[in-house]
């Protein structure tokens, strides 16, 4: 029967071989994550290996162009560097998105009690208060504004990369279309790249003081 | 403004993804928590945090079951009670994604994974907060089964927290094959934890015992010991005496 102590060594041996395999995988593990590995691989060796592949958005602009690209449709395709770029600014949208998802789902974040609150401020004559409650209300409106609009060009570009799947199987049999069809990689091109005004404007709502109370 | 309320898409660690930050929220705002899960984001800092938060809680309540006994069983039960939790957060996590990926429900090991160590970082604060409950027991000398049946009291009532949460956080999922992952889940945890705790006892100890056992000689499954105390309680024994006790 194995000892306690060969059971430990052979326990921690296999982390190690974990973290050996990721770091080989490419996938950089921290001093963090090899001791995390070593004290308990079973729960940290999965976050580390397949952590990403779970997230399936973070792949699907890369695997909707690279199913179009066994069809006829490859010569008008994006380069792979700039597929690879595209698809970056893919997942910084939804992660972006999926932050305001979290925090707008907050209790504190509600616009309707933020709205009540500058309401009852105004009404009991606390006006510089109530002048920063709806400073609040405000910034509510914009947060609501921005995660609308990421979810809505997530929507179309989403969208675009399904119709760019069936149409490279459109394509595959009907090889004559395939030019017609370049419009429609030319669109959703533009529609990731367009995510890049998305982030400018976010970029582009400054800082807005609280009233000046000294008056 | 918007910068000044949220850290969105910078990359940057904020204060709301710090440990301390963490634990916080687990206690006050457990939605939030599920909603990070499900959104997949950054699960390995929650993991490493609530792996941390299982390990301490685990051991205080441990050492604290320990000193029942005194000496080296505070250490000894320090070390086994977070390797029976984090044992049983590997061993029923997997289960819960293959039972809802056999039915159907979407595959997702590493969120499950995140969400079963989650709930079991709960309960297991939700242990540490009833160590004074244990040391209380202690000071006015409670009997050992007394002890024993409080210790089963409290290790309930967290456990029921932790699947309480899982369920939840599942509640709000669509598809097939919640239900019945939730149900398995729950199953496997009961069985899986019951039995890892069988299997590294004795956390606590009479007083009087003179040697103080790492772990015990192996007498069967959990399931084995609940059967014999109900044949023995009918007056059917399979002993000539009774134990002497430790």
């Amino acid at each position: 029967m194995m000892s306690l102590d060969l059971i430990a060594l052979g326990y921690a041996a296999i982390g190690v071989a974990i973290a050996i395999g990721a770091a080989l995988a490419g996938r950089r593990p921290t001093a963090g994550d090899v001791l995390m590995l070593t004290a308990v691989w079973p729960l940290a060796g999965p976050m580390l290996l397949f952590g990403d592949r779970d997230r399936a958005d973070d792949h699907e602009l890369v695997s909707a162009l690279a199913r179009a690209s066994t069809s006829p449709l490859a010569s008008v395709l994006p380069d792979a560097e700039t597929a690879r770029v595209l698809q970056a600014q893919l997942r910084e949208a939804s992660s972006r998105l999926a932050d305001l998802d979290h925090v707008l789902a907050r209790p504190d974040f509600d616009p309707a009690s933020a709205q009540r609150r500058a309401s009852e401020l105004t009404a009991r004559g606390s006006s510089a208060a109530a002048a920063t409650a709806q400073l609040r209300v405000r910034t509510l409106d914009q947060l609501r504004d921005l995660r609308e609009r990421y979810r809505s060009e997530l929507d179309e570009v989403r969208e675009l990369m399904a119709q760019l799947v069936t149409q490279a199987e459109l394509v595959r049999l009907q090889p004559s279309i395939a030019q017609a069809s370049s419009e429609l990689v030319r669109e959703l091109v533009s529609r990731v790249e367009g995510l890049g005004d998305l982030f400018a404007y976010q970029a582009s709502l400054e800082y807005e003081p609280a009233p000046d109370r000294s008056a | 403004m918007i910068g000044a309320a949220i850290d969105i898409g910078t990359g940057t660690t904020t204060r709301e993804h710090r440990p301390p930050a963490l634990i916080d929220q687990l206690l006050r705002d457990r939605d939030a928590i599920v909603a990070r899960i499900a959104a997949g984001k950054d699960l390995m800092t929650l993991t490493r945090t609530m792996v941390a938060t299982i390990a301490i809680a685990a051991a205080i309540v441990g050492a604290a079951l320990g000193s029942y006994r005194g000496g080296i069983q505070i250490g000894y039960a320090a070390i086994k009670l977070p390797i029976v939790l984090l044992g049983t957060a590997a061993l029923s996590a997997p289960a819960l994604t293959a039972i809802g990926a056999a039915l159907g429900r979407r595959s997702r090991l590493t969120a499950d994974l995140a969400l079963v160590i989650t709930s079991l970082a709960y309960g297991a604060l939700l242990l540490a907060a009833c160590t004074p409950l244990i040391l209380l027991g202690r000071a006015i000398d409670l009997t050992y089964h007394q002890m024993i049946l409080a210790t089963v009291v409290m290790f309930s009532v967290s456990g029921i927290a932790s699947l309480r949460m899982v369920t939840r956080a599942l509640a709000d999922e669509r598809g097939p094959g919640r239900t019945s992952a939730v149900i398995g889940l729950c199953v496997v945890f009961a069985l899986v934890g019951g039995q890892l705790a069988w299997s590294l006892r004795p956390y606590l100890l009479r007083p009087r015992t003179q040697e103080v056992p790492f772990l015990r000689y192996t007498e069967g499954s959990l399931f084995d010991a609940i059967t014999g105390a109900i044949r023995s309680a009918r007056g059917i024994y399979t002993r000539d005496s009774a134990p002497l006790g430790d």
